[in-house]
């Protein structure tokens, strides 16, 4: 009788497929809501996959997708200010070079008044003031300042993040520029406009470079660009390439489209193009502004009668950033020994500073657009919060490490600072990390905090610290997150597919209890029953499976063809791409993913409907006959 | 009492069988020899024991005490599984209710006592014909239970206690559920099946239009055979 023990698998199929009909009520609640959930499980598992999968195409530009950490060594308060130590040795510095001053004055002849000096501290209706901008004020502050928190630097920071995996440092300098550098418009220079106090509009495309690492630079440097000697070369961005164009910027609420349009405007403008400027020190642009200001004189004076003109009158050069000339110099000889003496009194207190005024040409070797990295949660537009994400940025002007260190004499003869960087702007360090989770983890354990008295740096934590470049440390851990409610919603799946498929199958066998006895009665092994109705939740299973793929490729084809196009486009403008063959996975199907939760759902409906299945199974035939 | 053994040309045989449910004493003491090829009427009162003895006999249910043979087995000595493949080859099975599939066809009914018994497909085909031949159904084979009469189902339910040759039949009120035409139709076809087959035939039935027909009539009441 051994040949008994099973039925064959077609057969299961026949008896088990009557189930579906006879129950079909059930069957089809359970299915309909089963597929419904599987099919929003693997449309979220595709779309966030496909999320995965365009966030790295996209951030695989630049230093896009990088994780970067900024480390600013900001020491600067504002506690100090009150502090009346620092006042009383700005006091004592003033003190003490207002008397070296005024001795080497006399020492050289020269008339020396000690109110040119501002007073670092005054009285006002009786009460002590600190004035912090004045020379000797900010000396003060400057030694307070060294004193409390020594200037970090790249030890220091290679010290903090021993233990972190780190990938590489990156050094990257500020460099103001020290006097002006204003291009030339159509190879000329307006000196009324240099000498007019709030005209810096030509003046903020170079007002300072930043020294970049080239690997930090290379991915946005246009393709056949070689820089040679005769031009620096200076990566812009597009919003600076715009103002020199005197292009209108478009308006915020300009389309997508329109702002690859213009991109790809200004990027052919850019490739190639050399701007002249021209550089003149501070005594160079001091000079024309004297210049300027002593030709206004005269002209707004040329019908006064009383009116004497200064003996030294300037004249502005003809050429383009030519030095200022002298057009009448009426001077004694004792006023011109004076001033000789004045200079070489400004010489020996170190405030003397000879005009320098040169041609210098830049050449456009890429651009790169400014990005407010901030997210911004203000917007009532979740696109316009979710672009505010993307994007990356470096800062521009900017020019490589490798020319700058092959020219550093004459850059820095441009662009340079003579006052100590407390807020650590000018000199900071991005350190790159091989996983986003560590460089949270740095961020987050090793940072700074801020506060308005005490600065930022410690002895123990010497560096602010944020993210650069991108937000690439936020959207990783937003698309863990992601990935983390799906794994919560297929474990609600399965739990669902657990309780429902388990209540299914009972309710069915429930119903199906004489049917079960008769099938007994007739010469059918328990096991061979058992397997039935396995055989069912097999078949319920795979129905939920089939439909479930089939609805989930039906939306999948249907977000790919409706916003594949609008998505690749937002994501173009969003993270400012600059290769336009990469193109935005809407809807990305992972066979394996999809097979394991799909076999998932398919071993859960099985595994659950196994308790009410043996359950029943232990019934007494006769007690199931006896209700007929 | 009859003496233990196997009696030669005995289908069932009973020896001091008693079954009770809890306390409360069904059968008692029952002895009872049913001959091979006998057409046999059990009749009785409701509560007499009818059905408890039937399902006995059919293998459905185990003595408290006493032992049943069938074609000289004795069937209180086997599993669950091998009592349920002696079921499948030897017994047939006739319900008050038919308890045909809804939603399969006549002949997807008729094939399922052979689905334990893994026929291949050509002899279950075979057997589906001979059968629903046996039984006037043969022109209703695609038919789903639904689209016929009572006799009719109760017809396809004979044939399926018949498709897999069963030596005995235990038909349990098989016209309980049937107007007067098809109580006669379906006694005649038992009758029929007795006599053409050879098959041992017993009937379980509070008609005594039917037990008349019978060759042999045993009454039980209170759980005893009173009337052989």
């Amino acid at each position: 009788m051994e040949e008994w023990f099973v039925i064959k698998i077609t057969d299961m199929v026949t008896l088990a497929s009557t189930k579906l009909r006879t129950h079909r009520i059930w069957t089809i609640v359970f299915v309909v809501v089963e597929v419904l959930l599987v099919t929003t499980i693997l449309t979220s598992v595709a779309v966030m996959r496909g999320v995965e999968k365009s966030l790295a195409d996209f951030g695989s530009e630049g230093v896009n997708g990088r994780y970067m950490v900024e480390a600013i060594n900001w020491r600067h308060g504002s506690g100090l200010e009150n502090d009346r130590k620092v006042w009383d040795r700005a006091e004592e510095l003033y003190e003490k070079y207002t008397a070296e001053h005024a001795a080497m004055a006399r020492e050289l002849g020269v008339d020396y008044f000690k109110d040119s000096e501002e007073v670092p501290t005054e009285y006002i209706d009786g009460e002590r003031f600190f004035n912090s901008w004045t020379k000797y004020g900010r000396m003060a502050l400057d030694e307070a300042r060294n004193e409390a928190v020594p200037a970090s630097g790249l030890p220091e920071l290679e010290k903090l993040a021993e233990g972190y995996d780190v990938k590489q440092i990156f050094e990257i300098s500020v460099k103001p520029a020290s006097g002006s550098v204003r291009y030339l418009e159509n190879g000329k220079e307006d000196l009324a406009k240099l000498a007019r106090p709030n005209s810096s509009e030509q003046e903020s495309l170079f007002g300072g470079v930043t020294v970049l690492a080239d690997e930090l630079m290379e991915y946005y440097l246009f393709p056949e660009y070689q820089y040679d000697d005769r031009n620096i070369p200076i990566l812009m961005s597009y919003e600076s390439m715009e103002k020199y164009l005197e292009l209108e910027a478009l308006p915020g609420d300009a389309g997508d489209e329109e702002k690859l349009e213009r991109s790809r405007y200004l990027e052919d403008a850019a490739r190639g193009r050399v701007i002249s400027t021209c550089y003149r020190n501070n005594a160079s642009r001091q000079g024309v502004f004297n210049a300027v200001a002593i030709m206004d004189e005269i002209s707004r004076n040329k019908d006064n009668e009383g009116y004497v003109e200064p003996e030294l009158v300037y004249d502005l050069p003809e050429m383009p950033c030519g030095a200022v000339g002298v057009a009448k110099d009426g001077r004694s000889e004792e006023q011109k020994k004076q001033a000789g003496l004045m200079e070489e009194y400004q010489k020996r207190i170190g405030e003397y500073e000879a005009p320098e005024q040169r041609i210098v040409k830049f050449e456009v070797i890429g651009l790169v657009h400014e990005v407010d990295r901030g997210v911004d949660l203000s917007s009532q537009n979740l696109w316009d919060i979710l672009r505010s994400m993307t994007g990356a940025a470096i800062p521009s002007p900017a020019i490589p490490l490798s020319y700058y260190a092959e020219n550093q004499e004459m850059i820095d003869g441009i662009f340079h600072t003579d006052y100590e960087d407390f807020l650590g702007f000018n000199e900071y360090y991005a350190v790159e990390f091989y996983d986003a989770g560590v460089a949270r983890e740095f961020l987050a354990k090793e940072s700074c905090v801020v506060d308005q008295n005490e600065g930022c740096a410690t002895e123990e934590k010497p560096f602010l610290l944020a993210a650069w470049g991108n937000n690439s440390i936020a959207i990783d851990q937003i698309v863990s997150i992601g990935l983390r409610i799906i794994m919560c919603a297929i474990a609600v799946l399965v739990v669902f597919t657990m309780v429902s498929m388990g209540k299914t199958v009972a309710r069915a066998i429930a119903d199906d209890r004489r049917e079960m006895a008769i099938f007994r009665a007739i010469g059918f092994e328990r096991s061979s029953i058992m397997a039935i109705y396995l055989v069912y939740a097999i078949l319920i299973g795979l129905i939920v499976v089939i439909l479930a793929v089939v609805l989930t490729v039906i939306v999948g084809a249907g977000a790919n063809v409706f916003f594949s196009e609008r998505v690749t486009v937002f994501l173009q403008a969003s993270f400012l791409t600059i290769d336009p063959t990469i193109r935005a996975t809407v809807f990305l199907a992972d066979g394996w993913i999809f097979v394991g939760i799909l076999g998932l759902v398919l071993g859960v409906a099985v595994i659950s409907s196994l308790v009410p299945i043996w359950v029943n199974m232990r019934r007494d035939l006769v007690k199931e006959l006896k209700t007929e | 009492m009859l003496d233990g053994g196997l009696l030669d040309g005995t289908a069932v045989c009973l020896w001091g069988v008693s079954k009770a449910y809890g306390k409360s004493g069904v059968l008692s003491d029952v002895n009872l020899a049913i001959g091979e090829g006998d057409f046999v009427a059990i009749v009785g009162a409701s509560g007499s024991g009818k059905s408890t003895l039937l399902h006995l006999m059919g293998g459905i249910d185990r003595p408290t005490s006493g032992r049943v043979e069938v074609f000289g087995e004795d069937i209180g000595r086997f599993g669950d599984n091998e009592l349920a493949g002696f079921r499948n080859k030897i017994i047939g099975l006739v319900f008050q209710f038919f308890y045909l599939q809804p939603h399969l066809t006549v002949e997807k009914n008729l094939e399922i006592p052979c689905m334990p018994a893994l026929l291949p497909k050509v002899e279950r085909a075979r057997r589906v014909r001979g059968v629903a031949e046996m039984v006037g159904m043969e022109d209703k084979l695609g038919f789903f239970p639904a689209m016929m009469s009572g006799g009719e189902l109760q017809r396809v339910a004979i044939a399926r206690a018949l498709i897999n040759r069963p030596k005995i039949i235990f038909a349990d009120e098989p016209t309980g559920n049937l107007d007067d035409a098809n109580t006669e139709s379906v006694v005649r076809l038992l009758m029929e099946i007795n006599r053409e087959q050879g098959t041992t035939v017993v009937v379980v039935t509070h008609d005594e239009r039917i037990a008349k027909l019978a060759d042999r009539i045993i009454r039980l009441r209170d759980g005893g055979v009173v009337c052989d």
